[in-house]
């Protein structure tokens, strides 16, 4: 009988709580033997990413290189830094539908205020941002003062986005007129760390912090496990919804800047690939898409089984596209295992 | 209570209509009366006609209290189905593609009711999959159809009236008819309305999802077919923004986020309302950019009113704390908030 | 307890004749039963019925509750059988047993003397049970006449439904039942009345046997409930059984024909209406000296902590008074949906008023939401624990700090060993049974849950401590260290304001209580004169000089 169905006709009388979560580690302890499993089943991202990893090494013997494992990092940051983003919210049990968009409306605006208002670097970067952040003020806002679901409003401000992208470009791809730009992008810390990926790790340990030890983390969890409960313990809601979804727009935009000054131009569908892929990273990491469970660091691990999967389709000669069914197959399976672990 | 928001809903109808006067009117004046044009109109009703299957499907999954995204991706496979199977005859192409369809339907339908998943992130993961999927099947180039015949689904005519329409006309009342007079079609609006009254009634609602999930996935597919034939040809292109408009012209025509409204007729409103928009937009010569605007401003316009709208009656909400006759029910298939 | 020597045991005074049915009513038994209430039979001769619904020795344990220990209850046709009892009395628990939401763990239900097994709420209504009092049953956007025949619609030509049928028919029923209401519009549109009448024209159309109301008239006017009885009197005469559970012992007394008194999950008595007084009742439902359960009280002091002045919100509360001194346990009474959660959301914040002021300890504060409420030192014990006080799938530990978050950070960094130093001092201060402080509180049982509640507003140090039904469902041991906790935070100097809806917990644990009807402060009682007698009198609105508009009307 659904859960709904016992606590809409009522509690009282004391009986016990339906449903069951899952809490990490929880059943550490209670038996040795028990342990390994439960690790696996807790883990399992961890556990899928070492799996693939040896698959890779055993189809390729360059693949376990350095060499190698620093380029699938590099080829993931970007995207990396989208999901991070994407996490925050789906820890808060919100979604943003228009990260993608954002991602090429922000290139955009960077490039577009340097060429046609004569910007420099700072300025047309600051540019970017800000329009990224107003996006994420647009989305939180309309979210938190209409109860409207957050899926259909990103969806409409990401298409909105995409919109303005296209009518500033003209379809056509913008270049930078600013040489140095592309250092930033296409610069190395140390050999082979480029600053793209520095920046993900940086910041995938910032938030994890942040959802540990800080009080607006702590909120996330509450908003995404039982918002009612938070907010009659005094929790700030709305303030903190919208402060999360502007952050996932800011991600998002960071992530603009990243690849267009990896490329030194920008098209206005280049984030396109982004939004699944986040969605997709983040799960695999296993944030759940219920909300009130999952971590940054979670989510560096999804992305990295991603960019191995992808490293590995390669490897076996599977065309460009076909790996669009892979990974499209793989997220249905692993948004199943979730919905059933998760939630009766 | 409710009494607001069912006032609304039949304002909501004459306001449509009185809309859809004013957008002809309006674009009749700005092109100097071509948008009247019996060219014209044969175009317009036939590009609606064509579109119209897509948003009666979303119409459905709205119904039940769920969603699809994934009907763009059906659209453009079935249609590339059923050019690209064309070898093995014309009728078994067209079924196939429709086929293709329902089986996408039954897959969003079952990992919905079975899993518990949310209908947005289960049809986000199909419409990537089915468009992973297109992308290799026709390796991004359009394949062009080679049985004559094929074109006259969505490209012909019957005594000056295009063929789809005639279609999605006798389509729609079939639909109709399953909706208003059969049990099964008023335990869609039970199920979606409030799940828990539909399941203590002793109706089925898992199965009565998976139906609506069915149906609509089927109507993407015939949608596809409508669609390649007026092409004679089948587009990876063709889709991409089905989803937004297909939820927009739904709900403008009545449906609701939150499940349990909605009908044939409005629907059919809310597609051709979008439909002499779009047509309008491209007389008036708007950039297909801005159209895109357009369409996203709108969408994001109705599911604020909608979400307002519903506010209005005692829906289950979060908020709803202290009452002890209103107790919080969940949809089943949507969160227990809405995502 | 003014008048009648009663023992222990609330056994009744010796003259009313008591149908103890725990030995396994025989359908002979049950023959002689019928007669001797009096009930018109319909079957008059030799072959008598079995009973309607008949529940034997039924037992049904919750982690931590013994909600329902070996009850019996019994329901003829044509008969309207009362169920009272307090609140933890087990009445909804049978009730829920009754219509499929739960099962027994021993005993049987069995249906005109067939014995059945009803494993969901599908069970009990293909049964013939219909439980009017459910929301949860009704479909807001479709239209009256369809709920009334939802998934039975009327079918005509071709298997087709028959609209224009199902409309005559459903307003039949309606006009039937004397329901001024157009069987097309949606149902959201309708009244709580009109609800109700839908839900009864829809036992009525699906040939139920047995219906069931579980406090019908707390949302209804007193004109829509005059109709109510009229209608059950009606369904008594065609025959149904009603079951009917109320806190409003007048209504009762007007139409019931027996009733049974429920107390900790036992049945005390089932006795005929017609023949039983009503302080009886009572009695029989409290069964204990008030006196004895209760923690002596320090006195207040004149210091006023909360004053509350013309709170007022349209259609909840209407000009509302009421001032609570600093040690001072202020009781607030009433009958369910009178106000009494209302207003403890409206003092916390959590819901918005329309006009009215509220002071703490002398300053205005204007308190726009929960985090206001807490600043001001206004600290919230929810009614609905488990949803709204606690969050199940966090720890104790994250629960305590829950409310306490800013303090216990320095700049948005959380001091997690303070976390922790806090949970074990409430852990210990409060005797929460748990293994770990890290133990996900929808383990613990219901008392343990409700002292991690309490613990995270006392780590707040509030000065107005507000309660909402503190004891709900908790066994009797834990209640009593509950109380003494409440007693112990009032020496503190914490104003404490008890709204419960067991009453004897009101009348032995405050020093004066306010009783509430229809939204408005009804009256207010202390010393001598709070007996219960005198709340019921002022919570059903019976005291004359009630003579303005209730506020939920």
């Amino acid at each position: 009988m659904p859960d709904s169905v016992t606590r809409a006709l009522g509690d009282g009388d004391g009986e016990g709580s339906g449903r069951q979560w899952k809490v990490p580690f929880a059943s550490l302890g209670r038996g040795r033997s028990r342990w390994i499993v439960v690790f696996i089943r807790n883990e399992m991202p961890l556990v899928l990413l070492v799996v693939l990893l040896l698959v890779g090494g055993l189809l390729s013997p360059v693949f376990l290189t350095p060499r190698n494992m620093l380029n699938i990092l590099w080829a993931v940051s970007v995207l990396g830094i989208v999901a991070l983003g994407q996490t925050m919210l789906l820890i808060s049990a919100n979604f943003d539908m228009s990260v993608g968009y954002v991602v090429g409306l922000v290139g955009v605006v960077i490039i577009l205020t340097q060429t046609a208002l004569g910007f420099g670097l700072v300025p047309s970067i600051a540019a970017g941002l800000l329009v990224a952040a107003l996006f994420g003020l647009f989305n939180g806002g309309l979210v938190v003062l209409t109860g409207a679901s957050p899926f259909l409003i990103t969806l409409g401000s990401g298409t909105l986005a995409y919109s303005i992208a296209l009518a500033l470009t003209g379809s056509k791809t913008l270049y930078t007129p600013i040489a140095s730009f592309t250092a930033l992008g296409q610069g190395r810390l140390v050999d082979g760390l480029y600053y793209s990926t520095a920046v993900f790790l940086v910041l995938a340990l910032a938030l994890e912090y942040a959802l540990r030890r800080t009080t607006y983390g702590r909120s996330l969890f509450v908003l995404g496990t039982n918002e009612v409960a938070g907010r009659l313990s005094g929790l700030l809601v709305a303030r903190t919804k919208i402060m999360t979804f502007v952050l996932c727009s800011l991600f998002a935009g960071l992530a603009g800047l990243m690849v267009t000054s990896r490329d030194g131009s920008t098209v206005a569908n280049v984030g396109v690939g982004y939004l699944f892929d986040s969605i997709i990273a983040s799960v695999l990491g296993g944030t759940s898409l219920f909300g009130g469970f999952g971590g940054t660091l979670r989510t560096v691990v999804g992305v990295l089984v991603l960019g191995v999967l992808s490293n590995l389709l390669i490897l076996m000669d599977v065309p460009a596209e076909a790996q669009a069914i892979v990974k499209g197959a793989v997220f249905l399976s692993v948004v199943w295992a979730d919905g059933v672990l998760r939630s009766k | 209570m409710a009494r607001l928001a069912w006032a609304r809903s039949h304002l909501r109808l004459r306001a449509n209509v009185v809309l859809l006067l004013s957008l002809l009117a309006l674009f009749a004046v700005l092109t100097g009366g071509s948008t009247l044009s019996s060219e014209n109109l044969h175009n317009l009703t036939q590009q609606i006609a064509i579109t119209a299957p897509v948003v009666l499907a979303q119409m459905i999954a709205l119904l039940i209290g769920g969603m699809d995204l994934s009907v763009g991706a059906v659209l453009a496979m079935s249609g590339v189905l059923a050019v690209g199977l064309q070898p093995l005859g014309l009728w078994p192409a067209v079924i196939v593609a429709v086929l293709f369809g329902t089986l996408i339907g039954a897959v969003n339908g079952l990992l919905v009711t079975r899993a518990g998943v949310n209908a947005f992130i289960v049809t986000l993961g199909t419409m990537y999959l089915v468009t992973g999927a297109l992308l290799t099947y026709t390796h991004q180039q359009p394949i062009a159809g080679t049985i004559p015949a094929f074109t006259e689904f969505g490209g012909g005519d019957i005594l000056f009236v295009p063929t789809p329409v005639l279609i999605v006309l006798v389509i729609s009342a079939v639909l109709h008819g399953f909706l208003v007079y059969t049990r099964t079609g008023r335990n869609l609006y039970a199920v979606g309305g409030n799940a828990d009254a539909a399941f203590v009634t002793g109706i089925a609602v898992q199965n009565h999802k998976l139906l609506g999930f069915i149906i609509a996935g089927t109507l993407s597919g015939i949608a596809g077919v409508l669609l390649a034939s007026s092409l004679n040809s089948g587009s990876v292109q063709v889709g991409a923004n089905a989803s937004l408009t297909s939820i927009a012209a739904a709900i403008i025509g009545g449906a609701s986020m939150f499940g349990g409204r909605g009908g044939i007729g409005g629907a059919l409103i809310g597609v051709i309302v979008l439909g002499v928009l779009a047509n309008g937009m491209n007389a008036v010569g708007v950039s297909t950019y801005y159209q895109i605007g357009v369409t996203a401003v709108i969408l994001i316009a109705v599911v604020v009113l909608d979400a307002v709208n519903s506010r209005v009656v005692s829906r289950p909400s979060l908020s709803n704390i202290s009452r002890p006759s209103l107790r919080r029910r969940s949809n089943g298939v949507l969160v227990n908030r809405t995502p | 307890m003014a008048g009648r020597g009663l023992n222990d045991s609330g056994a009744a005074p010796a003259g009313v004749p008591l149908d103890t049915l725990g030995s396994g009513a025989t359908p002979g038994g049950a023959t002689a039963i019928v007669c001797r209430l009096g009930i018109q039979c319909h079957h008059s001769g030799p072959e008598m019925p079995a009973p309607l619904l008949e529940l034997e020795h039924i037992t049904k344990t919750f982690p931590g509750v013994l909600a329902l220990d070996d009850v019996s209850f019994d329901l003829n046709e044509g008969e309207v059988h009362a169920l009272v009892g307090e609140n933890g009395a087990g009445k909804s628990t049978l009730v829920k047993i009754v219509s499929g939401v739960h099962e027994p763990d021993s005993g049987v239900i069995r249906l005109l003397g067939v014995p059945r097994e009803i494993h969901n709420p599908i069970d009990a209504r293909r049964l013939g049970i219909s439980p009017v009092h459910q929301e949860l049953a009704l479909e807001p956007y479709l239209s009256v006449a369809e709920n009334i025949f939802l998934g039975r619609q009327p079918l005509g030509f071709g298997r087709a439904i028959d609209w224009r049928a199902m409309r005559r028919e459903a307003q039949r029923l309606l006009d039937e039942l004397g329901v001024d209401l157009d069987p097309e519009i949606p149902l959201g549109m309708a009244s709580v009345a009109q609800r109700q009448m839908v839900a009864v024209a829809r036992a009525m159309s699906a040939e139920a046997k047995v219906l069931v109301f579980d406090e019908p008239t707390s949302s209804l006017t007193e004109s829509e409930t005059r109709h109510l009885f009229g209608v059950i009197a009606d369904l008594r005469h065609r025959g149904f059984g009603v079951i009917y559970i109320s806190h409003r012992l007048d209504e009762v007394k007007e139409t019931s024909d027996r009733l049974t008194v429920l107390r900790d999950g036992r049945q005390i008595a089932t006795v005929v209406t017609a023949e039983t007084e009503l302080p009886a009742v009572i009695t029989m439902m409290i069964g204990r000296e008030l006196t004895e359960m209760y923690p002596a009280r320090p006195g207040a002091s004149e210091v006023p902590a909360l004053e509350v002045r013309g709170l007022t919100k349209q259609g909840v509360l209407a000009d509302v008074d009421l001032t609570v001194r600093k040690g001072e346990i202020l009781g607030i009474a009433g009958l369910v949906g009178a106000g009494q959660a209302e207003l403890a959301l409206c003092l916390f914040g959590a819901l918005g008023i329309d006009s009215g002021t509220i002071l703490v300890e002398g300053q205005v504060a204007h308190i726009k939401s929960p985090s206001d409420a807490i600043r001001h030192g206004i600290a919230l014990i929810p009614e609905d624990r488990k949803e709204q006080g606690l969050i199940s799938a966090f720890s104790v530990a994250r629960n305590v700090s829950l409310a306490s978050l800013k303090v216990l950070s320095h700049l948005g960094i959380l001091d997690l060993s303070a976390e922790r130093r806090l949970a074990d001092q409430y852990i210990d201060r409060l005797a929460i049974k748990t293994p770990r402080r890290e133990q996900a509180v929808s383990a613990l049982s219901g008392g343990n849950q409700q002292r991690v509640v309490i613990a995270k507003w006392l780590a707040t140090n509030p000065r107005v401590l507000v309660v909402d039904d503190p004891t709900r469902g908790i066994d009797v041991g834990a209640k009593a260290s509950i109380h003494q906790l409440m007693v112990d935070l009032a020496h503190d100097g914490v104003a404490v304001l008890l709204i419960s809806s067991d009453l004897p917990e009101v009348l032995g644990m405050s020093d004066r209580v306010l009783v509430m009807h229809r939204g408005r402060i009804a009256g207010e009682l202390a010393g001598e004169e709070a007996t219960q007698a005198a709340v019921m009198d002022l919570a059903t609105g019976q005291v004359s000089g009630l003579t303005e508009e209730p506020a939920n009307a």
